[in-house]
């Protein structure tokens, strides 16, 4: 049996009185794809960020990898993101964004040619010298990926990576988070669609007004 | 965190900062740069800053100190908002109280050059006591205003601001804020440690507070 590296137990959190998750409770175990669906407001993203640190919740426990978040530390460190409203610099191109990010974080500097691997392995060119902000959905997206994909984390969340992706984007996708996973990666990933989801998951949470309303082992 | 690291964060923090606020920041400087040359021709070296002192049953408004006092609110806005919960959980490896202070700074920077075209406009460098106790003072109140826009919305946290301004400006011997005006500074040095230090601790109170943030902003 995998270990877990992800808890959430009996989480609660209320905004403006308003309860919008609600008893959440799930495990997740090293080395599986986790797929998270729902509609719009259903709680998936914030379930994300409050895995990552990012919302307090009023009640309620948080562990990732043996630590209490925000009880013991603050934010879960070791987990690659991908949130949209989380964008990088648009005045600077991928691969300053990258280096800038993976400097601050981790106080080291990378040599340029892994930076180089990693806007490959999204799909992105690496000679690639316009400004992010001349990117299309498309290729912010794909940068989006490669940000969470930067540390080497052993735990991924993706949250609506499949918005802006065209057919191939998808595909493209499909392929990633299977190599990910054959890499020994923890997936989360959240999306509206649920061909896709049904492909790359081993087990589908559904999420309907901020409560975990049923669950689907591929 | 080293020296080197820290001076890359305040690049990209400045970059950021600068995008939030540009527009505002010209706006207002324009505005500041008119007020201190108004000020000049009169030969009121004081000037924008000299309030006023309220007589029994009456009231007048000093409109340059209430809209100069304000300024900087302005300009700050919900830049330090956005700045705190859309840019930082990128760099969550940074500590939150680093990054925040990495901003105290660039906008300490801001106030700095208002203040420096404020000694320099109107060749003002009678005040100096007042101008450097109304740079430290109104340098922590900013603080003090972004923290609070963290836990509150920045609209209420510029009601307040407002509130606090209007309060000074009926109030003689409001303490701390009233020092803000050259027409009621007292220059007795206790006082206005006093009041550094009083501002210092609500800063402090403040920032130990800032583990409860939640990263819930929309980007703008």
């Amino acid at each position: 049996m995998s270990q877990i590296v992800v808890e959430l137990r009996h989480v609660n959190k209320k905004f403006k009185r308003k309860n919008i998750l609600n008893n959440v409770n799930l495990k997740i175990y090293e080395n599986h794809v986790y797929g998270f669906s729902g509609p719009n407001g259903a709680g998936k993203t914030l379930t994300f960020k409050t895995i990552l640190g990012f919302i307090k919740p009023n009640n309620g426990d948080v562990i990732v990898e043996g630590k209490f978040i925000r009880k013991e530390v603050m934010f879960a460190e070791n987990i690659g993101f991908s949130i949209q409203e989380y964008g990088v610099l648009g005045d600077k191109t991928a691969t300053e964004n990258l280096s800038l990010l993976n400097i601050l974080n981790n106080q080291v500097e990378t040599a340029d040619t892994n930076i180089q691997q990693l806007l490959s392995y999204v799909g992105l060119d690496p000679n690639n010298k316009d400004k992010v902000k001349h990117y299309s959905l498309g290729m912010k997206q794909r940068l989006s990926l490669a940000v969470a994909l930067l540390n080497d984390n052993k735990i991924l969340i993706f949250d609506e990576p499949t918005n802006a992706l065209d057919d191939s984007g998808q595909d493209f996708l499909v392929a990633m988070i299977n190599d990910l996973k054959l890499k020994g990666k923890t997936i989360l990933i959240s999306s509206h669609d649920k061909y896709f989801l049904n492909k790359i998951s081993d087990h589908i949470f559904k999420f309907n007004e901020g409560t975990i309303v049923g669950e689907q082992i591929l | 965190m080293t020296q080197q690291h820290y001076n890359l964060l305040l690049k990209r923090n400045r970059m950021l900062y600068w995008e939030q606020i540009r527009i505002k920041f010209i706006i207002v400087t324009l505005v500041y740069v008119m007020l201190l040359l108004q000020a000049r021709h009169q030969q009121q070296f004081y000037g924008v800053f000299y309030g006023v002192l309220q007589a029994p049953n009456d009231f007048a408004m000093p409109i340059q100190w209430f809209f100069i006092m304000l300024l900087p609110v302005a300009v700050i806005g919900d830049s330090f908002n956005q700045l705190v919960k859309i840019e930082h959980p990128l760099l969550n490896r940074v500590g939150l109280s680093t990054y925040i202070l990495s901003i105290f700074q660039i906008m300490s920077e801001m106030l700095f050059l208002f203040w420096l075209l404020w000694i320099l406009i109107p060749g003002n460098n009678q005040y100096y006591l007042f101008s450097v106790i109304l740079f430290l003072n109104s340098s922590l109140s900013i603080f003090i205003f972004s923290l609070i826009s963290l836990f509150l919305s920045p609209v209420i946290a510029y009601f307040i601001a407002i509130l606090l301004a209007m309060g000074t400006i009926a109030n003689n011997k409001l303490p701390i804020l009233s020092q803000f005006m050259l027409s009621r500074f007292d220059s007795n040095l206790m006082i206005n440690l006093f009041n550094t230090i009083i501002l210092i601790l609500i800063v402090i109170i403040l920032f130990s507070c800032i583990r409860y943030i939640e990263f819930t902003q929309i980007r703008k």
